[in-house]
């Protein structure tokens, strides 16, 4: 397994508050990783230094040996916690967007997944709920055939038959070469999928090991491990 | 790249615009029937009200037209790279500059399109007559030629101006950890007065080099008429300064949003 991310002293703050305080890491490809933290912890700031969406005041991010820019984000499949689409724009549209831009983007797979979950292609994205926005916007990050994907949050505040679709989806359809990085909070619906974890705290990283390791070495789950570490 | 961002820049505001030259030009063809009835008709009270409706309903939507261009543009730059739009627009593999300056040249071609809007609705309501060869042949054949020209680009500079400062409030705004809006708000302030202060030095400038080659300075300053080539002169000075600072504005905003960006 090939080196995938290097993060290199890595800092971050909003105003004059510190939320990464100097992450150094280095993530394989073909794993799915975990990072898991409670909120507020920055798991979503660190994943938004990966996709390039928010700049770092200090340190490195290489993605593939590439600095964070234009050539990584060709590779990087970015699911934000947010609906990014305009609201007037029809589903068809979305599909057809992701089409121009991303050369990895593979329709049929897009198609095939929409009409499983019977949204219409002429639908607008503001007439869709809450949800179903949720399930187009992770239909089309999942149908690219990226070398890493970047899921923040992406079963934060749906119901559990959901987060099991939003899971068999991330499942199904990404590339075993590829990483997937799931940030959460809600460990117990995902530990099931996950090759490691890393655990955030106060901006740093608390642990960093397999999920094997840690109920070999441990004895327990990642589940009661975290409820451990994060103990209040 | 930059023609697919141009193509998705234009698809997402056309059914708007395009409704918005429609209806000018739909209250223009009224104004047109309204006038023609009003000639077949006499001046009676009804006729003139239509008329004069149809007229300002036109001269109306030419006005909104043109402001909700503008208005529509900047909101769109400000959601499309600033706010939950942003996470979408700069996961794309395109380089900022692009994502920049597509939203400068898509409004220009839409006001371009305005402008003729604006053009044929007045022919129409006015019931004039005149020919576009007619207004080539004003701006580009008339002894005053060189002049009109000079007015248009100063106007096209303006309008690319106004743009560019909107973009680079947005852009200083984003910076803010928790006040993007009133950082924009301020930044814009600022920025309104440097332009103010550097226009007033570049007139005045001018204004020595045109009066450098008077020998009575006192007499000038005291005549009803400018000397020759001053209005000429402040215009192209105030050209020159505001080309610069689209140059510096647009830079900003590029390096914002290649090196700075956060979306928080």
């Amino acid at each position: 397994m090939s080196m995938l991310i290097g993060v290199k002293g890595l800092h971050k703050k909003y105003g004059k508050k510190p939320v990464l305080k100097g992450l150094n890491l280095e993530l394989k490809s073909g794993r799915i990783i975990g990072l898991l933290g409670p909120n507020g912890s920055g798991k979503s700031t660190f994943i938004k230094c990966l996709a390039g969406v928010l700049t770092p005041n200090e340190g490195e991010i290489t993605i593939a040996g590439k600095k964070v820019g234009i050539e990584t984000k060709e590779i990087v499949s970015y699911l934000p916690e947010r609906t990014y689409f305009s609201p007037n724009m029809k589903v068809k549209e979305t599909i057809e967007f992701f089409k121009d831009f991303y050369k990895d983007f593979r329709e049929e797979r897009a198609m095939d997944l929409l009409s499983k979950l019977d949204i219409s292609l002429d639908s607008k994205i503001k007439h869709l709920s809450k949800g179903t926005r949720e399930k187009v916007q992770l239909v089309l990050v999942m149908s690219r055939e990226a070398k890493l994907y970047l899921l923040d949050e992406p079963i934060g505040g749906v119901d559990p038959a959901a987060r099991d679709y939003i899971l068999k989806t991330i499942l199904t359809n990404y590339s075993e070469e590829a990483s997937v990085i799931i940030s959460t909070h809600l460990i117990s619906d995902v530990e099931n999928v996950l090759d490691d974890v890393i655990f955030i705290q106060n901006g740093e990283i608390a642990l960093s090991s397999s999920v094997d390791d840690i109920r070999e070495k441990n004895g327990k789950s990642v589940d009661a491990l975290f409820r451990e570490v994060f103990a209040c | 790249m930059l023609g697919k961002l141009i193509k998705w820049e234009f698809r997402a505001n056309a059914g708007l615009f395009f409704g918005m030259y429609f209806f000018a030009l739909i209250c223009a063809a009224l104004s047109n029937i309204a006038g023609a009835i009003r000639e077949k008709t006499g001046n009676g009270t009804i006729s003139i009200f239509f008329s004069s409706t149809c007229m300002i309903m036109t001269l109306l939507a030419i006005v909104a037209m043109f402001a909700v261009i503008v208005i529509v543009s900047v909101t769109r730059y400000y959601d499309n790279l600033v706010k939950d739009q942003g996470y979408l627009m700069h996961t794309i593999p395109v380089k900022p500059w692009q994502l920049h300056i597509t939203k400068l040249i898509v409004p220009m071609v839409w006001l371009a399109g305005a402008v003729l809007v604006a053009l044929l609705s007045v022919t129409a309501a006015t019931r004039t007559m005149f020919s576009f060869s007619e207004i080539f042949d004003t701006i580009f054949r008339s002894e005053d030629s060189s002049k009109i020209i000079g007015l248009i680009g100063y106007m096209i500079v303006a309008v690319i101006s106004g743009f560019s400062i909107f973009y680079v409030c947005i852009n200083l705004g984003s910076l803010s950890a928790t006040s993007k809006g009133l950082m924009g708000f301020v930044s814009y302030i600022v920025i309104y007065f440097i332009n103010q202060a550097l226009n007033l030095v570049a007139m005045v400038v001018a204004m020595l080099i045109v009066f450098s080659g008077e020998a009575d300075v006192w007499a000038v300053l005291n005549s009803d008429v400018p000397p020759n080539g001053f209005i000429e002169a402040t215009f192209v000075a105030a050209g020159i300064v505001s080309v610069i600072c689209i140059v510096v504005y647009n830079l900003i905003s590029m390096y914002i949003l290649k090196n700075k960006v956060n979306l928080e």
